[in-house]
């Protein structure tokens, strides 16, 4: 019998500490999908969006946007169904994912516009293992994007996309790009003002 | 009336089959307290408290049925004065319950500080946890988590028995 729940009457940490005692597949179901743990010796052996597998960094992202949803839990034998192991254990799963929505709540109201547009300005090489998707983000970054796009491409709720830009921006790796509507031929401000009067779109 | 006799607690959440028990166990006619409910699955609720009286082997054991919602927490220093035992009833289909009944264990534990057992009610609901599994959640031992259907006088007996024994050993209670 498969032990079931709304995870926000019991809390995700909570849930993740009370299945972690047995093996077996912990299903996280919210309005942005299903993700699949299969947990084994108190670690989660691997992790699926759907059917995509994830990797540590984007399981523990993907797991901090989660608010309310169900949770079921099949006790059993894990160890076959994993192609791509990240092997953490569950009780630094919840420290780090506490730590990420502690973080992210505090700086909710200095997080960017998910429509503003950011580049690389540095290498960040350094920081990719410090940072959960850097490596993914900066090849992104390199051409200019926004949150909204980010968390179109890596997969990423959109918060937590506005929250890596912040993070990112704090650090000096990247820049808002200014003047980004003018350089993809909006136009001078008189153009503008003239089409404006002509009755024209902006 | 028995020369031993002794105050049990019957608590648990909204719903979860107290005043049934106290009505299932008591040789009396049970006292109830019972208003019109504004939550959904039952039409009444215990707003103060359930009573009911039974002669159960050498001791009479009193039963003390309390309010099932939060907000009625003050009630049970009220009611549960005196206590020497505690029942919670916990629905096994209904998790959103658990930290709930986790905070009412608590409470009889460290607070009243007198045995208690658990039982696991709606049992017969086709998705629901498993008594194991409760007293995982819990971290509670599995030997007090039981099976009790409120409905049914001989389960809710042997519950009744295992807790008065409990009573007796642990709680240093004379009841013989």
């Amino acid at each position: 019998m498969a032990i079931f729940g709304r995870i926000e009457d019991l809390g995700l940490a909570e849930v993740l500490a009370f299945v972690a005692q047995r093996p077996g597949r912990l299903t996280l179901r919210d309005a942005s999908g299903t993700l699949s743990l299969l947990i084994g010796g108190g670690r989660v052996r691997c992790a699926f969006l759907g059917l995509d597998p994830l990797d540590a960094g984007s399981l523990i992202l993907r797991l901090a946007s989660i608010r309310d949803g169900e949770f079921e839990f099949a006790p059993g034998a894990t160890d076959d169904a994993c192609p791509r192991r990240i092997e953490i254990p569950v009780d630094r799963l919840i420290l780090e994912l506490t730590k990420l929505q502690d973080e992210l709540e505090h700086h909710r109201p200095r997080l960017p516009n998910p429509a503003i547009r950011f580049r690389l300005v540095r290498d960040p090489s350094a920081l990719t293992s410090a940072i959960p998707l850097l490596a993914q983000t900066a090849e992104l970054l390199e051409k200019g994007a926004n949150a909204r796009e980010l968390s179109e491409r890596l997969g990423l709720p959109l918060d937590q996309a506005r929250y890596l830009l912040f993070r990112l921006r704090l650090m000096g790796l990247v820049e808002e790009i200014r003047g980004a509507r003018r350089a993809q031929g909006a136009g001078s401000v008189l153009g503008r003002l003239l089409r404006a009067l002509a009755g024209g779109t902006r | 009336m028995k020369p031993h006799t002794l105050k049990i607690g019957v608590l648990g959440p909204y719903g979860a089959g107290k005043t049934t028990l106290v009505r299932t166990l008591s040789t009396i006619p049970a006292v109830s307290t019972e208003a019109p409910s504004s939550e959904g699955g039952k039409a009444t609720t215990t707003v103060a408290l359930d009573y009911g009286y039974l002669d159960f082997g050498s001791v009479g054991v009193h039963l003390f049925g309390t309010p099932g919602q939060a907000r009625f927490h003050d009630v049970l220093d009220v009611v549960l004065q005196g206590a020497l035992g505690a029942l919670i009833l916990v629905r096994a289909d209904r998790p959103s319950d658990l930290p709930r009944v986790r905070e009412l264990r608590d409470y009889v534990a460290s607070v009243l500080e007198v045995p208690y057992l658990l039982g696991a009610t709606h049992l017969d609901k086709e998705r629901r946890w498993e008594t194991a599994e409760i007293a995982l959640f819990l971290k509670e031992r599995e030997d007090r988590v039981l099976r009790l259907d409120p409905r049914d006088s001989g389960q809710a007996r042997r519950a009744l028995a295992r807790l008065v024994e409990l009573v007796c050993e642990e709680g240093g209670v004379r009841c013989r």
